[in-house]
């Protein structure tokens, strides 16, 4: 470095602005999922057709008589999946087959899914056996695109068709869509991240006593990325006093405790000792050799003692093999069977990670051994318990990872099917035919259904296994989309009491938001992903690998086991693969290799020096994060790339991958985060005092939040649940949410009128386009008690301000309907059955009402009628027929002006309707508003400017808060912005909120107090009625208010009369139904303490379903009665005389019925 | 002692933390000669937006009726309906409706009549505007490549009528208005007030009746922005401050209303632009050498007009109204007299 060149000075945290802008610009705020997506479509799909790719078809030999040519010969297909190859632009075919490239506003608009088509490269070899037993081939042929199926596309994907696009506003987006989400039957569907436990860890765990066991060491095995279940395989160690059940030795009695093994598909628990025999560790040294590396350690030795008596009656590897297999599935019969069968579970299912292949015994042993050291090592109080919450432990699957594990499932059905259409057509001697087989349907309907439903895949019985996991984009704000698209899910465990997978842990820093969460239910198990985390795709092991081994690593074959004890163990993906000597040396090579980019970033590296471990990973599904270099406590990147980054000359400007390539920055996950030492402020450098061998340090400790917290001013200032619920409420608020709103047909949209960037900003706000789509407004808010209707977590209003248009919003609602055949879109006329009651006038020509009209509720908007379902054509022919109304009426407590109609056809040719509906909603008593802190309330009040309270500069607040709100919910913050955007306010600047800096309230009390005003924002105010001067003074200044999408109008709900339920003949429920309110079980209590039975009597029947029943005074059943001609007549007595008339419920009535239905016979007993 | 007393009968103090009770004025019976004597108007300063002015000798209710009618009760023009006949711009009807309400039109409401319910718009009680206007593609190069439409501040510069102002709005008179208003023809207040964006091909077109209203009904028929006033302050220190403390002191008060002497002792400078921020007499040391009150009947109102009237005229006009109401009110007082009788 030039020493002299005065821009390679060290960086100040301020610096660290530049590099976050340059993050962002590559990465965007999606990227996880788009580049999940984008390896899902590039490499998986090829991976998964290439693991089926090999049909074989053997024809049933037929023997029909007269035809003899094949007979000798045995004739076999063999088919072959090659070369997948992905349509680059999404494209649709039209009714009348024609092909389209579509673009993502037509999807939605057409209500189409937004999907490519995937073709395979197919050979048939047909082969034949000859009779030398070899097999040749007798004819080849080779179909280049066979067409599989539709995958949908993910926008702004590689796929895309919008990457081709510069202009995405050309194409009707919106300038700011991030993509990430896919488009199915024309709604937007999000997939949400799947958290799970890292497969291939070994997990030691200490049993709560009493227990059978008291320490246990687990590995959940699965072969890399394949979607084999993983096999669980576990090492216990018995508790003291506790004997193995049931044990079948012969070798008498044996003191301490034992260690057994848990081999999936074998019944009982195994001796660890007959394990390591049947892994060919014949001797006890040699056993030993693969606990204790340590030949000293008495200790471990000692703990060994037991178990290795235990297994002295089976000194044979086939004796050890022949007990396993007699435990397994099959019971097998002879001993060669048992021991062939005990060698297959070894092979293939025992720790399949290692290795699936013959001769791989050796290095599962070393595996077992190290598995069974660490339990002792627990065991003897060496190490401690693991902990199952520690982040790194987790992995997250990703649209890319969850589509894969869909379409594998899919397709191996698809192929399994396409051998069956074969096999059957090679039965019967017809040549076959490829594309026949293959079914066009079955993989596009089986990946749309899942992405409509969210229902993701079925297991063995059938029932969908994971449901929720494709969720509608939430489009309400632009950061609510935003979160939606980083959230993570957590399935099962959602009835748990079980707190601790909830609780925020402490490797969650960085990678997980520490306040967006929901609250209740799922509170803590749905998460949201850290502004700068990101999700590894995955990258093969095996040049790692081979890189590993040209630097020195043993391969674990090679080995003597007494070196281990002074040699670093070297694992890749949870897989021992080796030791090295010299671990520093390996660790810094490699290290450099990542920085340089020459393997992959997302690539990690851990060492743990006390267990002498270097781990490696490369798998899919590690959350990430950007941090710093740092060298002798002094973060690498300089002034002068600082320079760089912000430059906007091409040539000398650096985006953030030069920056990775550079070795300035790199991508850490918690695993090796742990391993590092992380300061927290480029200024916490300086103190070596503190630490001097800083590794990393914090790019802007403000990162850990997520979306929606990022929102939030000062949120270093509040409570922490204040925080939390204000993530969740900024998803409620209105603003423009895209801005290509008008070209949207969204079924509800919100959209403010005039919204407002906030006076006082978080950094990071730039990164989430806030300033350009805004949800708020800047209001002056006084906190104050006036009148007194802003009691209990209600605000008073400026009436004015709301005539000049404060917090106006326009609310959009989509009615849509399709005229499948036999339906006609027309203004029904007289003749039709069925007719609303609604207005029908509205209508234009062609059945669609216009735009710029006014409707009220239950106006027709849509009018369609239908033909009855069997028409005979004699009727059609004398137009005799009569049509069905089947017309669509606006919802009745709506009003507004319709926004746009669109007439349109759909996938199947049908003629297809969306009709926006707009209307206006302005602030009045009863919405709801909320600022950034977690202080939502709603309008108890509304005065006009003359009534409010004024300063002496004129000033009359727009929303009056009640004081009573800040204590006991500590919203400092809610304090701190307005102080903070009182002073941004009068300087004519952006005042700065981002949490974890050095701007105190006293730098900003002193700011306003040279700007004239008192310190702390208070000021004198005077009575709006009276024009005295207020007793005291009112913190007043600008706030910044969200207002929320509850509104009075859309919940008012009152019912005299109205419409009854067809069963029960009793009122309907629900407002949009015009239902009744209940009158429930607590009510009818409180009436029967009372005493006011009467009232109860007029609730629960003369107001709700009064009737009454004839009853026949003979048989007490109910009678006939025909009240018009007074004639009554039980039919069953021949009773005419003695009838009586009773009063009582419909549903009891109901119930008599229904029971005399079941041949019980209810009678009513009347007495005068 | 008394002089306190009698002190606190037209003074307000302050003190330097909690609530001051001490604000509630009661003013005794005045005979009418003797407040005709003591009120005394003196303007401060008058321009065209804004004037303030002292009135001495009257109470608060007297000075918030008038600073009540000033916001709510001073009838203005301002556009009530609009016939919205073309409006493709990417602002909705009800939005743009709601904007045009809000423009400032400059025309002497005291010349027409207030509408009534089943009126007709005529010459007497409505003025018309129309706005007709489409935003077209210029002919120039640059304007014709569709690449550079991208840019937002490229707009003026690419399209006709790519903004539309209110200097787009065309007054059309009714009847003889044209003859009446020769002199002063009716026009927006301000030319400049941005009412939408537009992009080539898109069109409004509407006409505009304005009515006659008071703020009372909606903000937009408000003649001023605000109206205000405060108490005037009145500091005097209770003993000499010098040196250090006086330093201190002056720097302590955010409006400067402290000055040191050539001699180094603190002298109130200008304790009219107080704003009673307490900051003096924060710190224990200073609460008893500052006098810090307010003077209780001297009020110094601001009236800042929005521009359909002059702001001394809207003073004037609320006088005028207080009058009829004091007058509507002294009518209802007789009658109920009579009645009694
Ligand atoms: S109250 Fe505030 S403004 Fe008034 S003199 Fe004291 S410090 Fe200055």
């Amino acid at each position: 470095m030039d020493p002299d060149n005065d821009n390679s000075k060290e960086i100040t945290q301020e610096d660290a602005w530049a590099l976050i802008k340059a993050y962002f610009q590559q990465h965007g705020l999606v990227s996880q999922q788009i580049s999940s997506f984008d390896r899902f479509l590039s490499y998986t799909i090829q991976d998964i057709v290439a693991e089926n790719s090999i049909m074989s078809i053997v024809p049933e030999k037929q023997y029909a008589p007269g035809s003899n040519e094949n007979q000798d010969r045995d004739l076999r297909y063999e088919i072959e999946l090659g070369q997948v190859k992905v349509n680059e632009k999404p494209r649709f075919k039209e009714y009348d087959d024609k092909y389209n490239v579509i673009f993502p506003n037509e999807a939605r608009l057409r209500n189409l899914t937004y999907q490519t088509s995937v073709y395979v490269e197919v050979t048939k070899r047909d082969k034949v056996t000859n009779s030398k037993g070899v097999e040749e081939v007798l004819e080849q042929s080779k179909e280049k695109e066979v067409y599989i199926g539709k995958v949908p596309v993910m926008i702004k994907s590689a796929f895309c068709s919008l990457n081709r696009i510069e202009n995405e506003y050309e194409m009707k987006e919106c300038f700011f869509d991030q993509g990430g989400y896919f488009i199915i039957n024309g709604s937007e569907k999000v997939l949400v991240a799947q958290e799970r436990m890292a497969n291939n860890f070994v997990y030691v765990f200490q049993k709560k006593q009493p227990s059978k066991f008291s320490w246990v060491a687990e590995i959940r095995s699965q072969v890399d990325a394949s979607n084999r279940p993983p096999n669980q395989f576990s090492v216990k160690l018995y508790s003291k006093g506790q004997r193995r059940a049931g044990g079948s030795f012969s070798g008498g009695k044996v003191f301490g405790q034992t260690i057994c093994a848990t081999v999936h598909y074998i019944n009982q628990d195994i001796p660890i000792a007959i394990l390591f025999r049947a892994l060919n560790c014949i001797s006890d040294k040699e056993i030993l050799d693969k606990i204790c590396y340590d030949q000293k350690d008495s200790h471990m030795m000692e703990a060994m003692r037991a178990s290795l008596e235990e297994g002295t009656p089976f000194l044979k590897q086939e004796d050890a093999l022949s007990w396993i297999g007699s435990r397994g599935a099959a019971g097998a019969v002879s001993r060669e069977e048992r021991i062939r069968h005990a060698r297959d579970i070894l092979k293939k299912h025992f720790l399949p990670h290692i290795s699936t292949e013959d001769h791989c015994e050796s290095q599962k042993a070393y595996f077992v051994g190290y598995m069974v050291h660490r339990l002792l090592s627990a065991h003897l109080g060496r190490a401690t318990e693991d902990d199952r919450d520690h982040y790194g432990k987790k992995r997250l699957d990703m649209a890319g990872a969850l589509l894969g594990m869909l379409f594998r499932n899919i397709f191996r059905r698809y192929v399994k099917e396409a051998g069956r259409v074969l096999k059957n057509c090679a039965d019967r001697g017809q040549p076959l035919n490829i594309s026949k087989a293959f079914k066009k349907d079955v993989i596009t309907d089986g990946l749309r259904y899942a992405l409509a439903t969210g229902n993701w895949g079925t297991n063995a019985a059938g029932e969908v296994s994971k449901t929720g996991v494709s969720q509608v984009l939430n489009r309400l704000t632009f950061a609510s989309s935003l979160s939606h698209l980083r959230r993570l899910n957590t399935p099962l465990q959602k009835s748990g009491k079980l707190t601790k997978p909830r609780q925020l842990h402490n490797t969650h820093w960085g990678m997980i938001c520490p306040a967006e969460t929901p609250e209740g239910q799922a509170c803590g198990l749905v998460k949201n992903l850290s502004l700068m985390a990101f999700v590894s795709v995955g990258s093969t092991a095996e040049r790692l690998k081979e890189i590993l081994e040209n630097y020195g690593t043993e391969n674990l074959v090679s080995i003597e086991p007494e070196n281990i004890h002074n040699a670093t163990k070297v694992f890749v993906n949870g897989c021992w693969i080796g030791i090295h000597n010299d671990a520093e040396d390996l660790i810094s090579n490699i290290r450099e290799m990542r920085r340089s980019l020459f393997i992959p970033k997302e690539i990690s590296i851990v060492r743990d020096i006390t267990n002498r471990e270097i781990k490696f990973y490369t798998d899919q599904g590690r959350v990430q994060r950007p941090l710093f270099i740092v060298k002798n406590n002094k973060v690498l990147l300089k002034k002068s790339h600082v320079e760089r980054l912000q430059s906007t000359i091409k040539s000398q400007a650096m985006d953030f991958n030069e920056a990775l390539a550079e070795g300035l920055v790199e991508f850490l996950d918690v695993e090796e985060e742990e391993t590092s030492m992380i300061a927290m402020n480029v200024e916490d450098l300086q103190n070596r005092q503190y630490c001097s061998t800083y590794t990393h340090c914090e790019i802007h400790p403000s990162m850990i939040l997520g979306v929606c917290a990022s929102i939030i001013p000062f949120p270093d200032h509040n409570q922490s649940p204040r925080n939390t619920y204000q993530s969740a409420m900024g998803k409620q608020a209105m603003g423009v949410y895209t801005s290509n709103y008008q070209l949207r047909m969204d079924t509800l949209a919100h959209v403010l009128y005039y919204p407002q960037k906030p006076l006082v900003i978080t950094r990071a706000l730039d990164f989430l386009h806030f300033k350009e789509l805004p949800s708020g407004c800047n209001a002056i808010v006084a906190i104050a008690c006036y009148t007194g209707y802003n009691q209990e977590d209600s605000v008073i209003m400026n009436q004015s301000a709301i005539d000049r248009g404060f917090f106006r919003s326009a609310y959009y609602r989509t009615y849509c309907d399709t005229a499948k055949s036999g339906e006609h879109f027309e203004i029904p006329d007289v003749t039709v059955v069925g007719r609303r009651h609604g207005d029908y006038t509205k209508l234009d020509m062609d059945g669609l009402i216009f735009p710029g009209k006014n409707v009220l509720g239950d106006d027709i908007i849509i009018g369609k009628t239908a033909l009855p379902r069997r028409t005979f054509e004699r009727d059609m022919e004398y137009g005799n027929v009569i049509k069905k109304d089947d017309s669509t009426a606006l919802r009745h407590s709506e009003k507004g002006i319709i926004d746009s109609v669109i007439l349109t056809s759909n996938e199947d040719g049908d003629n297809f309707t969306k009709i926006k509906m707009r209307a206006i909603r302005i602030p009045q008593i009863g919405d709801k508003f909320a600022s950034r802190h977690g202080q939502k309330g709603t309008i108890g009040m509304t005065y006009r400017q003359e009534d409010m309270p004024f300063t002496q500069e004129g000033i009359t607040p727009d929303i009056i808060v009640n004081p009573h709100a800040i204590p006991s919910r500590m919203t400092i913050g809610h304090l701190v912005e307005c102080l903070a955007s009182k002073v941004a306010c009068f300087q004519g600047k952006e005042g700065d909120a981002t949490p974890f800096q050095d701007v105190t309230v006293e730098h900003i009390s002193n700011d306003l107090h040279s700007l004239g005003y008192q310190k702390r924002g208070n000021e004198v105010m005077y009575n709006g009625w009276t024009g005295k001067r207020l007793d005291t003074r009112i913190f007043l200044g600008p706030t910044y208010y969200q207002r929320l999408k509850h509104m009075v109008d859309d919940k008012i709900h009152a019912r005299s009369r109205g419409p009854l339920q067809i069963l029960t003949r009793q009122p309907t429920e629900g407002r949009s139904r015009h239902g009744g309110l209940r009158f429930g079980e607590m009510e009818r209590d409180c009436m029967v303490s009372h005493g006011a039975a009467r009232f109860l009597k007029e609730r629960l029947y003369d107001v709700s379903d009064c009737y009454s029943v004839h009853v026949c005074r003979e048989c007490g059943l109910m009678a006939q009665a025909n009240v018009r001609q007074q004639k009554y007549l039980c039919k069953g007595c021949q009773n005419n005389t003695d009838i009586c008339q009773v009063g009582l419920p419909y549903a009891c009535k109901l119930l008599f019925q229904e029971l005399m239905a079941m041949q019980i016979a209810p009678r009513m007993l009347t007495n005068d | 002692m008394s002089n306190i007393f009698e002190e606190s009968k037209t003074r307000a103090f302050i003190k330097n933390e909690g609530v001051d009770y001490n604000t509630t004025v009661t003013t005794q019976e005045l005979p009418l000669e003797d407040f005709a004597e003591n009120l005394q108007i003196d303007v401060i300063s008058l321009n065209d937006e804004d004037i303030t002015f002292d009135v001495k000798g009257i109470d608060p209710a007297f000075a918030n009726a008038l600073r009540r009618i000033f916001i709510s009760e001073i009838p203005t023009m301002a556009i009530e309906k609009v016939n919205m006949w073309q409006n493709t711009s990417v602002i909705p009807d009800e939005v743009l409706a709601h904007r045009m309400g809000l423009v400032p039109i400059k025309v002497d409401p005291r010349l027409f009549e207030v509408k009534g319910k089943n009126e007709d718009h005529n010459e007497n009680n409505c003025v018309q505007f129309n706005l007709h206007i489409k935003c077209t593609r210029k002919n120039t190069p640059e304007a014709q490549n569709r690449e550079n439409d991208i840019l937002p501040e490229n707009d003026e510069a690419l399209f006709n009528h790519a903004s539309v102002y209110t200097s787009d709005m065309k007054w059309v008179p009714i009847g003889t208005q044209e003859e009446k208003f020769k002199n002063t023809p009716i026009r927006p207040v301000y030319e400049d007030i941005l009412l939408s964006k537009m992009r080539p091909g898109q069109e409004i077109e509407m006409e505009l009746m304005c009515e006659k209203g008071v703020g009372k009904t909606h903000a937009k028929w408000s003649p001023v922005s605000t109206a205000y006033y405060r108490l005037l302050p009145d500091i005097a220190l209770k003993e000499e401050i010098s040196g250090e403390e006086a330093q201190e002191l002056k720097s302590k008060c955010p409006m400067n209303v402290f000055d040191i002497e050539d001699t180094g002792k603190l002298f109130v400078k200008n304790s009219r632009v107080c704003t009673t921020c307490r900051e003096c007499i924060r710190d224990e040391k200073f609460v008893d050498k500052i006098k810090l009150a307010k003077v209780k009947n001297h009020f110094e109102f601001t009236v800042e007009s929005v521009g359909m009237y002059k702001p001394e005229e809207i003073v004037t006009e609320g006088i005028k109204i207080l009058k009829e109401k004091v007058k509507c009110w002294k009518n209802t007082m007789k009658g109920m007299e009579e009645d009694e009788e």
